[in-house]
Parts: C-alpha cells; sequence; structure tokens
C-alpha cells in the first residue's frame, strides 16, 4: 500500500511540474513586454514598468526568475495580485469555501441521481425505464451546464419562484436555499456521466456467475444487487471519479458564473477577464494541486476497494 | 425451437454485399444512432455553408426599435437586445461554433497522428516520454488551461482553438499510437519490410490506412467536446468577440435578459444541445458500424 501511494506520488510530480512551467513561461513568451501583459496591456507610465519588473521580478534572467517562483509556491506564496493588491494566497482562502460547498453538495446529488437511476437501468435493462434513463444521460451531457442553468432558474427561479437565482445568500439555511439550483446543475451534469457508467458495470457484473449461484442459493434480489453485483460494480464507478473532478473543476467556474457566485472560479474567471495574469496563474496552480491531489486518494481508494489494484496484480 | 434456431441463423444475414463501402452503408442505416446524428451534423453543416442564402436578415444589424421583439412578426424567433435577428445570428453563429470546433480537432490531428506514429515507432524512452506526458495531460481538464492563455493571450476565437487544438492532442496521439503498435508486428507489414520498402512508404500504404476508422470516431467524439469547450469559452466572453455572431456569446447575452426575454437564451442554448448531440451521436453510432468489437460491450 505505501509503495502504491510513493509511486503515485512520483508520477504525480511532473504533471504539478508541467502545469506550473506551462503557466509561468507561457506569459514571458506572449509577444511584446511582459511586464505590460501583466497588468493587462493598460496604459501606464515608464516608471510603473520600472516598478512591476521589479515586484515581479521581470529584471532578472528567466531562470532566476523560475526558481524564485517555484521557491515562493512551495512556501505558499502564490504572489500578488496587481488589479486588487493583494496577496493571491489571500484572494483564494477567501473564497474557497463557497466552491468547496459547491463542489461537494453537487457532488452529494449527483450521486443521489445517479447510483438509483444507474442500477434500475441495469436491472431493467432494454425497458422504458432503461430507455429513459439513457435519454436523459445523453441530452444532459449535451447540454453545456451553463445551459442546463439557465433552464433550471428559468423553471425554478422565475417560473415557480421556489429558489433564488442569483447569489450565495447569508450563512446556514439560507446559503443552502442558494446552492441548491447550482449544485443541482452541477449534479445533473455530473449524473449524466456517471449514470452512463453506473448502468454499464451494473449490467457487466449482473451477468457473472457468482450472481447466478448467489441467485441459486435463493438470496433475496435486494440482496443480490446491492451486495453482490453494486459492491463489484462499484469498482469502475470509482474509477472515473477522477474523472469526474476534472469536470467538477470546470464546472464548479461555469457555475458560479452562471449563478453570480463569488468562489474560486469566479475568482479565476474575472482574473482572465481583466487579465490579472498573477491571479490566474497562482489560482491555476492551486486549482491543479488539488486535483491532483484528489487524484491521487481516488487512486488510493480504488486500491482499498479493489485488493487486485493492491496487490500490484492484473485485474 | 427449431424453427427458432433456423431464423435466427437466417435473419441477420444482409444483401448481398458487393464492396466495403456499401458493406458500411448498410450498417450506418442500420443504426439509429448513426442515421440520427448523422442527419443532424449534416444539417448544421449545410445551415453554416450557406449560412448567407438562408438567414433572412443581416446578423449584425440590428434597428433598434425592435430591440427584445417577441417571436413572431418580422422575426421568427424573435430579435435581440439591439434589434438584430435571433434566427439569422443562430444561422451565422453555426459558423463559428462547429467551423471552431472542427478547427480545434484538425489541430490536434495535425499534431496527434504523427506524434502517435512516432511514439509507437521509435519505442524506448522517446515513446515512454511522450505518452507519459500525455497521459498527464488527459488527466486534467484543457478549458482551465486555456484560460491561462486566454489571459496571457487575450481572448479570441483563433487563439482559444489553437490552445484547445493542442490540449486536445493526446486524445488522437493516444489512439494513433495504440493502432501503430498493433499494426507494425502484423504479417503484412513485416512482408512490407522483407521487401525492402522504406519507413514512409509502410506508413502511408499499412499504418495510416488502418488508423482511419479509430481516428474518425475519436474525432467526431472530439467535436463535441470542442463545441462544448468553445461555446463555454465565449459564455465567459474569452472566445468569439462581438458583434460576430456566437451561440456562446448570445446565450451569456440571453440570460441578462431572461426573465423578460427568455427566448434569446433558449434558441442558442438549444443550438448548442444540438449541436454536441448530433456529434456525440455520430461519434457513438460510427463506433458501433467501424469497430463492431468496441460496440458489443
Amino acid at each position: 500500500m505505501t509503495r502504491l501511494i510513493v509511486t503515485r506520488l512520483l508520477t504525480l510530480v511532473p504533471l504539478m511540474f508541467l502545469i506550473t512551467s506551462v503557466v509561468f513561461f507561457m506569459v514571458r513568451f506572449v509577444p511584446g513586454d511582459p511586464a505590460r501583459i501583466m497588468v493587462g496591456g493598460q496604459r501606464i507610465s515608464e516608471a510603473n514598468l520600472v516598478n512591476i519588473r521589479k515586484a515581479y521580478r521581470l529584471d532578472q534572467p528567466l531562470l532566476k526568475q523560475y526558481e524564485l517562483w517555484v521557491g515562493d509556491l512551495l512556501t505558499g506564496n502564490l504572489g500578488r495580485s496587481y488589479r486588487q493588491r493583494t496577496e493571491v494566497t489571500t484572494l483564494i482562502v477567501e473564497r474557497l469555501p463557497l466552491t468547496a460547498k459547491l463542489a461537494g453538495f453537487s457532488f452529494v446529488l449527483s450521486l443521489l441521481i445517479a447510483v438509483p437511476l444507474g442500477i434500475i437501468a441495469a436491472v431493467r435493462r432494454n425497458t422504458w425505464v432503461d430507455v429513459a434513463a439513457t435519454m436523459f444521460a445523453v441530452l444532459v451531457a449535451s447540454s453545456p451546464v451553463f445551459f442546463t442553468g439557465i433552464l433550471l432558474i428559468l423553471i425554478f427561479s422565475y417560473r415557480l419562484g421556489w429558489l433564488p437565482a442569483l447569489g450565495a445568500g447569508d450563512d446556514g439555511l439560507d446559503e443552502l436555499r442558494h446552492l441548491l439550483l447550482p449544485a443541482l446543475t452541477l449534479g445533473l451534469s455530473l449524473a449524466a456521466i456517471s449514470t452512463r457508467i453506473t448502468r454499464s458495470s451494473m449490467v457487466e457484473a449482473l451477468t457473472q456467475d457468482y450472481i447466478e449461484t448467489a441467485r441459486a442459493k435463493g438470496l433475496s434480489a435486494r440482496s443480490v444487487i446491492m451486495k453482490h453485483a453494486f459492491r463489484n460494480a462499484l469498482v469502475p464507478i470509482i474509477t472515473v471519479w477522477g474523472l469526474l473532478f476534472g469536470f467538477l473543476v470546470v464546472g464548479t467556474v461555469l457555475v458560479e458564473h452562471t449563478f453570480g457566485l463569488g468562489g474560486l472560479g469566479s475568482l479565476l474567471i474575472d482574473a482572465v477577464q481583466v487579465r490579472d495574469y498573477p491571479v490566474v496563474q497562482g489560482a491555476t496552480v492551486f486549482i491543479a494541486a488539488i486535483f491532483i491531489v484528489i487524484n491521487l486518494v481516488v487512486d488510493i481508494l480504488y486500491a482499498f476497494i479493489d485488493p487486485r489494484v493492491r496487490y500490484g496484480g492484473k485485474a | 425451437m427449431a424453427a427458432e434456431a433456423i431464423q435466427l441463423t437466417v435473419a441477420p444475414t444482409p444483401e448481398i454485399v458487393h464492396s466495403s463501402w456499401s458493406m458500411f452503408w448498410w450498417r450506418v442505416r442500420h443504426n439509429p444512432k448513426a442515421m440520427i446524428g448523422g442527419a443532424i451534423v449534416i444539417f448544421l453543416l449545410a445551415i453554416a455553408i450557406f449560412a448567407p442564402l438562408i438567414a433572412p436578415k443581416d446578423p449584425t444589424d440590428g434597428e433598434l426599435k425592435d430591440s427584445l421583439a417577441p417571436p413572431g412578426q418580422g422575426y421568427i424567433l424573435g430579435a435581440d437586445k439591439n434589434g438584430r435577428d435571433v434566427l439569422s445570428r443562430l444561422i451565422f453563429g453555426s459558423r463559428s461554433a462547429v467551423g471552431g470546433a472542427l478547427l480545434v480537432v484538425l489541430i490536434s490531428e495535425i499534431i496527434g497522428v504523427p506524434l502517435g506514429v512516432w511514439a509507437a515507432y521509435r519505442g524506448g524512452w522517446i515513446d515512454e516520454t511522450v505518452t507519459r506526458v500525455w497521459d498527464m495531460l488527459l488527466s486534467f481538464p484543457p478549458l482551465l488551461l486555456t484560460f491561462a492563455v486566454v489571459a496571457a493571450f487575450g481572448p479570441g476565437l483563433p487563439k482559444a482553438a489553437l490552445a484547445l487544438g493542442i490540449l486536445y492532442v493526446p486524445f488522437i496521439a493516444r489512439v494513433v499510437r495504440s493502432v501503430t503498435l498493433v499494426q507494425k508486428e502484423m504479417a503484412y507489414t513485416e512482408a512490407a519490410r522483407a521487401l525492402g520498402y522504406g519507413q514512409g512508404r509502410i506508413v502511408m500504404r499499412h499504418i495510416l490506412p488502418n488508423c482511419l476508422s479509430p481516428v474518425i470516431i475519436v474525432s467526431t467524439i472530439d467535436i463535441a467536446y470542442a463545441l462544448l469547450d468553445l461555446a463555454a469559452l465565449s459564455f465567459l466572453g474569452l472566445g468569439v468577440q462581438p458583434p460576430t455572431p456566437d451561440w456562446g456569446t448570445m446565450l451569456s447575452e440571453g440570460q441578462l435578459v431572461l426573465l423578460t426575454s427568455p427566448h434569446l437564451a433558449l434558441a442558442s442554448g438549444l443550438a448548442i444541445v444540438l449541436a454536441v448531440l448530433g456529434f456525440n451521436l455520430l461519434g457513438d453510432g460510427l463506433r458501433d458500424v467501424l469497430d463492431p468489437r468496441q460496440a458489443q460491450r
């Protein structure tokens, strides 16, 4: 187990290196003065440009700049926003809780939708239930998450007036009410992917010999489906969680923008729009780091569920 | 029982098949996903190509007095805030949406196909390094790095398409590599090598033709992803820039007037859904048709 974690960690280090290098070097290879690009191409005096070059170490050799920047990263210093005149780390820490709540809430909702739907579709294979579940998955997967959100706003906020359309609300119950539509939007999109996976891996599990054996022993249908089939079907389902998380990362950015939520995603998009490069750089690296940690956790979880992975055998 | 068995052996036999092309067409016609997806895709391509002939009005020129006119009189799908015809903007918007997505996938193919063949052929540390890098990239959402590209280089469709195209390379390269690995060990490739044919000829005559079906399948599905990613960029104001008509931009303009004029958001959103659905269905259908072993699962 320890070996698995160490090898996974070692393969994740290069990905982090790759992403940090790309975001770092890209802005320096843009034609023109990097100092001007750092401030989003605004009109600015020569004296200020000199200050910016100094502040962002643009007067130093490229590799030295990179070395210093990585050194800062390792101590948790992501640099300073030019527009907001605040530390990027401070901005991220302020915005993170909302995004984490949204992502967690969406993930739970997606499981509540996808797992029962996938199981029912697999058990009632080739019936209208199965067809309806598949059509739901295909249609929702073809809809951009922001359009799904706009449709839900139109129905639940404007037509029915049940839920607020914008903003994050105050603490507690009000926040939950405000987060319900955004989380449902993202949850539906995630569910579209995981319903298909749940269905296909349940179909696969249900055709195995041990299911026949379990049925022959006279176990109840419920026990056969949940204990014998679903537990084995879980392995492929959890494997896609890593993939789902990639989707969740981009999804939170789009959903926060659609619902006017001031989370990490909005921080990133607002910074991209005004071309506040230090924030974009810091937020991208931060999101990549979380992404990589979650992937690691999923891999370890996967090994816990499937002993074949744990002992290095081939599945 | 006996009659049933006989029927089972007789029923699936297709009409006499003359060539691999007619076989392909027979399979497509009997695959609803490929047929529906194909019809949607052809419909969209026709609209994009013949946009100036089909669109009832100028997509960028509006009558301010008709601002946010509801669907009906004079405007089949209504007008937007600047009094521009929504239908005409949708029709012209298909150009940047479908054209942009095709561009993304084309860029990924131009880089990905040679890269995949090269990695498989060279093997060793080159293969190892290249596959490591793209495996890492595959797990990372392309849109996130595109945001950084836009922040550095500024917004616009060509830049966004180029960035996405490069980030889509692993999807194609991975498939081409695995096909090449199998094909280069095949008896006829051996034979060609024994006959003294050069690497170039073997790749062109034996390897690449075998990559065609998997590349077509992956590309079709990638177009659907590219449509979604480009629409997202435009929705965020980072892709196609106004006044050029684009579905993502229209959707974001539509959200601002959602309460009073929902037709704007609905029309552009449904256009995106239709296009993505079309390419998804076509890709799925083509997989059933071109790669029956994969489709059995």
